[in-house]
């Protein structure tokens, strides 16, 4: 596995080679939480990490990067990462709250950016869960985002019935927790 | 009484196999069967000289593919067939066993051990040159000044019919598990095997076997032979089965999906305003949200990727499998990609539960049940996959029937006692007398605890020649015996091989 091969540090990271099977070839390009997919026009070549030459792939400090191996010119192997860890992540904190102003059974969630670091992030990476049920329900829009009070706010209708507010959590995936803490 | 002697694993054992024959020969099969996997190490026409065998193991040994056993004891075996018998072998035969030694390895008989086993083929004669040379090397081994560690010569008379060779090759193997165990000097007598081609000879008998070979023949007759699903009615059912299940799960899937479309958030962007001060009311956006039917499609893929990746596929293709014979897998194989695709169309068609699906619903779900319908097909009903598994079979039958052959030979127990010894032959031509040197016959536990209460006796064996092993069947008896043929370093060894090998 690629995966246990890679190790992370804090500007950059380095890849050890797989023993058993030569021909690989290793390449990477960063990405963004607000990417629909990976570009991979982009690609970088990843030189092998060895005792003789111990080489580490350096990249912007706080970047996603997605790396894969090749093997005759057909992708075997990838996994994703955020370079960037150090320090305390940024919080995203979440509520959700009845406002009736929306509609008798309307609440509100306010998504908020709390430590002035900001961005787009595609709906892929975060969700609406119903911890009951084990269902996502993915927001109407492609992407939340900040506005100028670093707020994102939506509308749910909960029909008597279909679920248990206090059992609806935000949710988001690996990525997006690699980079932010989600907090209620 | 039985001698019970210690049968745990004692020597690693090292196996040259430098005939002519393919992978899947019986010998090969057996050793397989008779040995775990890190008990000895095969090597096939490998004609590794002695320095690169003894490097070899050692990395065998230290990757730990193989277990050395603590009293590092190693028994080698070669076996080839004796028209392969040349200078050059012999040469390398010496190299090895002076490398062996240099290496530690001593004439100690209970140390380290070295088996040849040369196999006659009798419908392929040797000529009289040949012969003569054959003595001569045989003669070499013996000599006297380059005795380097312990050696035992065999020959395996193949006498043109398999369960001849079959039965001395199956001894040699318990010979060769014999001289494993840690109590080997218990059941034989290493030091009888000198100066000479000796044979053997091994008859099994396991009471229930007979019964289990019957069946196992009527089984693979019957996959073979006839057909249990002629028209795949089954298949057609089984699928029916599967998809009628799926098809009410997606339904639930989706009236889950309807009844909790509030639950996507939507922007307040999108609300309208109405009203003003504390009255003031915002509006959802009419109608059904565009993005909501991209989330009901992604909900549908999740749904069908759950269905293709479901582990009941499993237990489904294995009922199948269980299920279809031969000729209703090969009746399969030649369903075409739209014919197999038309099949689960009709069902999917034809099931109350999808009477209100869309089309184009029903179509996703027929493209995802295709997947496990291919799976199928790909895994136990290709042509390739067909052919093997048919070799398989009839390689297997073979094997049953000859079995039977043998598990057939005494009614009961008792009256294989009476007549193992007696039906237990060389199978050598008779020209020559064959003097026997060691017979053992080896009994399991319960055969061994029943001897203490009923005193039983084995036709012409002393009871210190019998002893208790695990290793076989609950009221498994194997007799073996083991006879001087053709002495070397004789006067007349040249004449008697002109007798037996041309």
């Amino acid at each position: 596995m690629l995966k246990e091969r890679i190790t992370i540090c804090e500007t950059g990271f380095q890849i050890r080679k797989e023993n058993r099977d030569s021909g690989r070839l290793a390449f990477y390009t960063v990405f963004s939480l607000r990417d629909t997919a990976i570009d991979r026009s982009q690609a970088h070549p990843v030189t092998y990490w060895d005792a003789m030459n111990p080489s580490m792939q350096r990249v912007d400090t706080k970047s996603f990067v997605y790396v894969w191996e090749e093997k005759n010119g057909v992708e075997i192997d990838a996994y994703q990462f955020y370079v960037g860890t150090a320090g305390a992540k940024p919080r995203i904190q979440w509520s959700i709250e009845r406002d009736r102003h929306y509609g008798e059974n309307a609440y509100m969630i306010k998504l908020k950016w709390m430590d002035h670091i900001k961005e787009r992030i595609h709906k892929r990476h975060i969700w609406l869960k119903d911890e009951q049920s084990g269902r996502k329900y993915g927001f109407l829009r492609e992407y939340i985002e900040p506005d100028v009070n670093e707020e994102d706010r939506y509308i749910i209708d909960v029909l008597p019935g279909t679920a248990d507010v206090s059992c609806l959590i935000i949710e988001g995936d690996e990525l997006l927790h690699q980079k932010y803490l989600i907090v209620r | 009484m039985p001698v019970s002697i210690n049968g745990m694993y004692d020597a690693l054992l090292v196996i040259l196999d430098e005939r002519n024959v393919q992978n899947d020969s019986f010998f090969k099969k057996e050793l397989e069967q008779a040995f775990d996997l890190r008990k000895y190490v095969y090597y096939q026409n490998a004609s590794l000289n002695a320095d690169e065998l003894w490097k070899d193991l050692e990395k065998k040994i230290a990757d730990e593919d193989v277990l050395l056993p603590g009293s590092e004891r190693i028994v080698f075996c070669t076996y080839m067939d004796i028209c392969d018998l040349n200078q050059e072998w012999l040469d390398r035969f010496r190299e090895r066993m002076a490398i062996f030694k240099t290496r530690g390895m001593t004439q100690d008989r209970m140390q380290h051990y070295y088996l040849t086993f040369f196999r006659y083929e009798a419908n392929h004669p040797l000529n009289r040159d040949k012969i003569s040379d054959v003595s001569r090397l045989l003669n070499e081994l013996w000599n006297p000044s380059s005795q380097s560690m312990h050696h035992s010569e065999f020959l395996m008379y193949a006498g043109g019919l398999g369960g001849n060779l079959n039965a001395q090759e199956k001894g040699m193997i318990r010979f060769l598990e014999i001289l494993s165990t840690r109590d080997c000097s218990k059941a034989i007598t290493i030091g009888n095997f000198t100066e000479a081609l000796f044979v053997l000879s091994e008859t099994e008998y396991y009471e229930e076997n007979a019964i289990n070979c019957r069946k196992r023949i009527d089984q693979i007759e019957k996959w073979l032979n006839q057909e249990s699903d002629p028209n795949l009615d089954f298949f057609v059912q089984s699928i029916s089965m599967k998809v009628s299940e799926w098809l009410s799960r997606y339904q639930e899937e989706m009236r889950q999906f309807q009844k909790g479309t509030g639950l996507y958030p939507i922007s307040v962007s999108e609300y309208t305003a109405k009203g003003i001060g504390p009255f003031r009311k915002y509006e959802r956006p009419a109608g059904l949200h565009p993005k909501l039917n991209n989330e009901k499609k992604q909900c549908q893929r999740e749904f069908m990727n759950r269905m293709v990746s479901s582990e009941e596929k499993e237990a489904w293709k294995e009922r199948l499998r269980q299920q279809m014979a031969f000729l209703d897998l090969n009746n399969l194989s030649k369903k075409e990609n739209e014919e197999l695709k038309g099949m689960i169309q009709n069902v999917v068609d034809n099931s109350e539960a999808s009477s209100r699906l869309q089309q184009e619903e029903r179509n996703s779900f027929v493209e995802a049940f295709k997947k496990w319908v291919d799976e199928f097909v790909s895994e136990e009903a290709s042509e390739p996959v067909l052919q093997e598994e048919r070799n398989e079979k009839a390689a297997e039958l073979f094997k049953n029937v000859n079995e039977l052959e043998r598990a057939s030979a005494f009614s009961d127990l008792d009256s294989c006692f009476e007549q193992i010894r007696s039906a237990t032959r060389y199978r050598v031509p008779g020209v020559i007398t064959t003097v026997d040197v060691e017979q053992l016959a080896i009994i399991n536990n319960q055969v061994g605890q029943d001897w203490k209460i009923r005193g039983y006796t084995i036709a012409g064996i002393q009871e210190q020649d019998v002893i208790v092993l695990n290793n076989i069947y609950p009221y498994e008896i194997v007799y073996m015996k083991f006879g001087k043929y053709i002495a070397l370093n004789q006067q007349n060894t040249e004449q008697q091989l002109q007798m037996v090998l041309s």
